[in-house]
């Protein structure tokens, strides 16, 4: 009976995990490290220089006789920094993931030494030390490609293997240990069990909230309007009670230990909308992410943009005609650019002043137009200036879709800008000397001789 | 990949340098790791439980409180004779309850003086509007009815004044 139990959690604690679910919580964990020490720095910094008669060490802080130089600090709190950078590119996890873990605990041991210790970094603590000692740079890092560069591992190829599982369970059973504590502590403490009762809870953010309109912190408005309904706050103090002193019990199965995680999440907004108070890192869900398959969002995106590269290099079916003055060196340049970001070969050419555009022109309805009229034929219409200029650009690759929100312009407006530039297009580029198109971008010019 | 090809690959060690894990190392690791984190549960048990970090016992929320509650802060004087609380800035550095309990340490331990010149100083030096007219600061020991505060009454029970000192007018 024993043995079957114990090979029952044996088999649960071991039970394989792809190799991306731990690569993304990395790059979370270290990105939230970058982020949230980042934007103290100036704060740790004033830390370090607080007066040393407030030193009570806590932590690796103990291991000290006293406060440092606080140049020591900062050059830690910066080395923190440069390893998150690293751990979240996942470059040399080997030996940067475990300096990561070691540095955090250290810069915030030191960080919590001054008289307050902020409960909210515990488990920010426990994962980066996770983190940093499993094998969580084998996908979706600089290791990974590296490793697959020399023909050591298959970076597209993710990898399921009980050693990507048990860090995930341990992430997740160290953050749930430390919501049982909570709990036990507040039963165990001189309250016992009437914290249930309601009044403990509502006479406890009672004095945070005191506390904060003495020292000038906004005390939070909701808690002023519901202050008499003692009852809310049975309810709240029993649903809280019960989501740490039972959160073990939910590990049982993966969709409890996820009800639980999204439970311990709305109680921590809870926490901010009724006490003002941010718990941050769980707050953001990055503390309940490992109960998650947090890869598979990423990995479908990745999945569509293969789909989306693949259709891109694909030949279009239908291709568009741009007709432009042949005889303006800014043009042909413009139609250069637009080769090279056209790999799809949606576009074609053909200059206004040739037989062929002219054709065209006649073929799809479109009275003779100025030669600084540009103009694209496609589908279903012919667009003439900033309309086709702004429509040509927004199937260009990259960033050049976003040119479609120019469309939300006023016309006339647009196509003044437009008159502009094309007035100009002659002095725009002087040099009359064009590179000479390869033999392949010369047959999308349907006005090219020696075009096939 | 052919399956058995990709079960080779899943089964071959992590190239975690140093750390190759095994599925007793990782075990051994887990069970220390968790006896570790639920080790402050001890401190329930003690009779001068001690907190610490990042193995913490969580002894937040657990105080029993009455029905008021005392606060040390500072308090700032405007030129026309206006009394409002001081921002905790102005006290110590990080955050709220940090500096709360700087401030409650200091002024327990007879420094209340230097901590009124030292937030005198750092108003002075400020370039925040909402103090640009403060002329004193005082540091107080204020007690507050909770019932009283949330009935719209801030008025304090009880209020000692533990240092005063004048804010230096910028040159």
């Amino acid at each position: 009976m024993m043995r079957k139990a114990m090979q029952r959690i044996s088999d649960w604690w071991f039970s394989p995990a792809p190799a991306t679910r731990l690569a993304v919580l990395r790059v979370l964990v270290g990105a939230w490290v970058l982020y949230y020490v980042g934007q103290r720095v100036d704060m740790f910094a004033r830390i370090g220089r607080t007066d040393p008669e407030l030193f009570s060490p806590v932590g690796l802080a103990h291991l000290l006789s006293g406060p440092v130089a606080p140049e020591i600090f900062d050059f830690s709190v910066l080395a923190l920094l440069v390893l998150a950078v690293l751990v979240a590119l996942g470059v040399w996890h080997r030996w940067t993931g475990p300096a990561f873990g070691v540095m955090l605990l250290a810069v915030l041991s030191y960080r919590n030494s001054w008289s307050m210790i902020y409960h909210s970094d515990n488990v920010l603590v426990f994962h980066a030390l996770i983190i940093g000692l499993a094998p969580s740079a084998r996908a979706w890092s600089l290791d990974a490609w590296r490793a697959a560069r020399s023909g050591m591992q298959r970076i597209a190829q993710p990898l399921v293997s009980w050693r990507f599982g048990w860090p995930i369970r341990l992430m997740c059973v160290s953050a749930i240990a430390t919501y049982f504590i909570a709990g036990v502590a507040k039963v165990a403490g001189p309250l016992g069990w009437s914290w249930v009762g309601g009044e403990a809870l509502r006479s406890q953010i009672a004095v945070d909230a005191v506390r904060k309109y003495a020292l000038a912190d906004n005390p939070p408005q909701l808690f002023s309007i519901i202050y008499d309904e003692v009852l809310l706050f049975l309810v709240i103090g029993v649903g809280s009670l019960a989501l740490e002193l039972a959160a073990p019990l939910f590990l049982v199965t993966k969709r409890a230990a996820k009800f639980w995680a999204i439970h311990a999440w709305l109680m921590h907004w809870g926490i901010f909308f009724i006490m003002g108070i941010r718990f941050r890192y769980q707050m953001w869900g990055l503390l309940f992410a490992p109960f998650f398959e947090v890869e598979k969002p990423i990995e479908k995106l990745i999945e569509r943009w293969r789909r989306y590269s693949e259709n891109r290099a694909r030949p279009a079916r239908n291709p568009q005609i741009i007709l432009f003055d042949g005889e303006c060196n800014f043009c042909n340049s413009s139609a250069r650019f637009v080769i090279a970001r056209d790999p799809r070969r949606r576009f074609r050419f053909a200059s206004l002043q040739s037989e062929v555009g002219r054709q065209l022109m006649a073929k799809a309805g479109v009275d003779e137009a100025p030669l600084s009229t540009m103009i694209l034929l496609k589908e279903g219409g012919a667009y003439t200036k900033s309309s086709a200029a702004i429509r040509v650009a927004a199937q260009l690759g990259f960033l050049w879709p976003l040119a479609s929100a120019a469309l939300l312009i006023p016309k006339g407006v647009r196509d003044r800008v437009y008159d502009l530039v094309a007035a100009r297009r002659h002095r725009i580029i002087r040099d009359e000397q064009c590179p000479l198109p390869s033999r392949d971008d010369r047959s999308r010019f349907l006005d090219d001789p020696t075009a096939a | 990949m052919s399956q058995s090809k990709q079960r080779q690959e899943a089964t071959r060690p992590a190239p975690n340098g140093w750390l190759k894990w095994t599925r007793r190392k990782a075990a051994f690791f887990s069970l220390a790791a968790i006896a570790l984190i639920l080790a402050p549960l001890a401190e329930n048990l003690s009779e001068n439980p001690k907190d610490d970090f990042p193995l913490s016992y969580y002894p937040m929320f657990t105080a029993k409180r009455r029905d008021a509650t005392t606060v040390r802060h500072a308090l700032g004087v405007r030129s026309n004779g206006e009394v409002f609380p001081l921002k905790y800035k102005f006290l110590g550095t990080g955050g709220m309850n940090q500096v709360r309990r700087q401030t409650r340490k200091i002024v327990r331990e007879g420094g209340a003086e230097m901590l009124c010149h030292r937030a005198a100083q750092r108003v002075a030096r400020s370039s925040r509007k909402s103090v640009s007219d403060v002329v004193e600061i005082r540091i107080v020991t204020r007690r507050y009815s909770l019932d009283g505060f949330f009935g719209g009454d801030t008025t304090p029970l009880k209020e000692t004044i533990n240092a005063t000192c004048k804010v230096e007018p910028k040159s």
